[in-house]
């Protein structure tokens, strides 16, 4: 038992096509967020330049597959001294600040730490044709951390909703009368009972998911729950690529070899 | 995997791991200064913080109230959506300039009554009005108007 959870934690050894599936939609996710904030601007500061010189190579490369490791370093790094250079002191600064760009930056840049350019890559493609091609197995261990990632923020931000505040349900009544409503109480039997039944289901879920998705039976209900949870919060709230993100890393808690087959199964079908 | 290796990779994950973990507990505990480093997962933490409830009603002469339509009172009615400061009102100065609009827009000595919570970050809601007193009673100032142009007759 022991390990095997040493095992889990440094090593992890599982297909490779779950990190280069990751990788592929977590850069397009970083080209559709980030691609319309780094084109050039009239008022582009130096940093801008800069992070735009280097997000748009690194970025299609991520995608692609070229030097994948490196470009998901590149593209992280790069991400985060955008986040702190122009989200902290730039012209533009509300863009950066927000927990979706920074959970993609963060996502991104963890990705450097697994073998996501085994798989799915021009890498690959290069390395068979040089007759020099591995495996499409590896260590995950990296997964461990961008899943550790997608607890502390569900567990986080649950933390912070447990205040009689969100729980009575008037943070959600205000948010939607901000957003929908506008200031005249909904004339719905019960809309007060049902913001805070609505509340209440929020925070339980999410310290649900940050321990829950730990634990492999609880996970394949915990899931698709998440997914319908988080596509819920995209369709009600201006979330932007929060939802997508959250899916793509929620990939990291999935055991790689079962996703393998389940890509086997479909190829062959 | 050979020890030195496990063991080097331990040490980055628990890094890692370190600053995921205690970085939001240390400010959202409430431990020390925020700092913009330090990631905080308190997503809409802050958003609609000043929003307003509003409801009104004019007190009929037999005592009872009905409900005013504030939207029709203020002529956007049909295609004519309000604009957004007049669909969700914020803040108690915003309440008070609300019912200043419509009570000049109102008949005079119309008795119209307010009832309304604003949000509060720690009780979720709180009672700004409970529709206790007239809200037109107050001498309200009329509005300016800019002198006609033109010939103006003496």
């Amino acid at each position: 038992m022991k390990d095997s959870i040493w095992q889990y934690v440094v090593s992890r050894p599982g297909s490779t096509r779950l990190p280069a599936l990751m990788r592929i939609l977590l850069g397009l996710t970083c080209l559709s967020k980030f691609g319309a904030m780094l084109r050039p601007r009239p008022d582009s500061t130096d940093i801008h330049l800069l992070v735009m010189i280097v997000f748009w190579p690194f970025a299609i490369a991520l995608v692609l597959g070229l030097w994948s490791r490196l470009s998901a370093f590149m593209v992280g790094f790069i991400l985060l001294v955008g986040y702190a250079g122009l989200g902290q002191f730039g012209p533009w600064r509300s863009a950066w600040v927000h927990h979706h760009t920074y959970i993609l930056t963060v996502g991104t840049l963890l990705l450097c730490l697994t073998p996501c350019g085994r798989s799915l890559s021009m890498d690959r493609w290069w390395a068979i044709r040089q007759g020099k091609a591995q495996p499409e197995r590896g260590e995950l261990w990296g997964l461990n951390l961008i899943a550790l990632q997608v607890a502390c923020a569900y567990f986080f931000s649950g933390m912070d909703k447990s205040r009689w505040a969100f729980l009575s349900g008037a943070e959600l009544e205000r948010t939607l009368a901000e957003l929908y409503f506008g200031s005249d109480p909904m004339p719905i039997p019960g809309w007060r009972q049902f913001m805070a039944f609505s509340a209440w289901t929020t925070v339980i879920l999410e310290y649900g998911l940050a321990v829950g998705l730990w634990w492999a039976p609880a996970r394949r209900y915990l899931i698709p729950v998440a997914i319908a949870f988080h596509f819920m919060l995209y369709i009600v709230l201006p979330v932007s690529t929060f939802t997508f993100t959250m899916c793509v890393l929620l990939m990291a808690f999935v055991d790689a070899d079962a996703v393998d087959e389940f890509l086997e199964r479909l190829m062959k079908t | 995997m050979n020890e030195p290796v496990s063991k080097l990779r331990l040490a980055v994950i628990a890094v890692i791991a370190g600053w995921m973990i205690l970085g939001p507990a240390y400010t959202q505990f409430g431990l020390g200064e925020r700092y913009w480093f330090v990631r905080r997962w308190v997503m809409y933490h802050g958003f609609a913080k000043d929003v307003c409830m509003v409801e009104y009603e004019v007190v009929l002469p037999d005592g009872s109230r009905e409900g005013v339509d504030r939207y029709e009172v203020l002529g956007y009615t049909g295609d004519k959506r309000a604009p957004k400061g007049v669909r969700v009102i914020k803040g108690r100065k915003g309440i008070e300039g609300h019912s200043r609009r419509l009570c000049n827009k109102m008949p005079a000595g119309t008795d119209m009554r307010l009832v309304a919570r604003c949000a509060d970050n720690k009780k979720g809601w709180k009672w700004v009005s409970r529709g206790k007193a007239n809200v037109c009673a107050a001498k309200v100032p009329a509005k300016r108007q800019a002198p006609p142009k033109g010939r103006v007759t003496p």
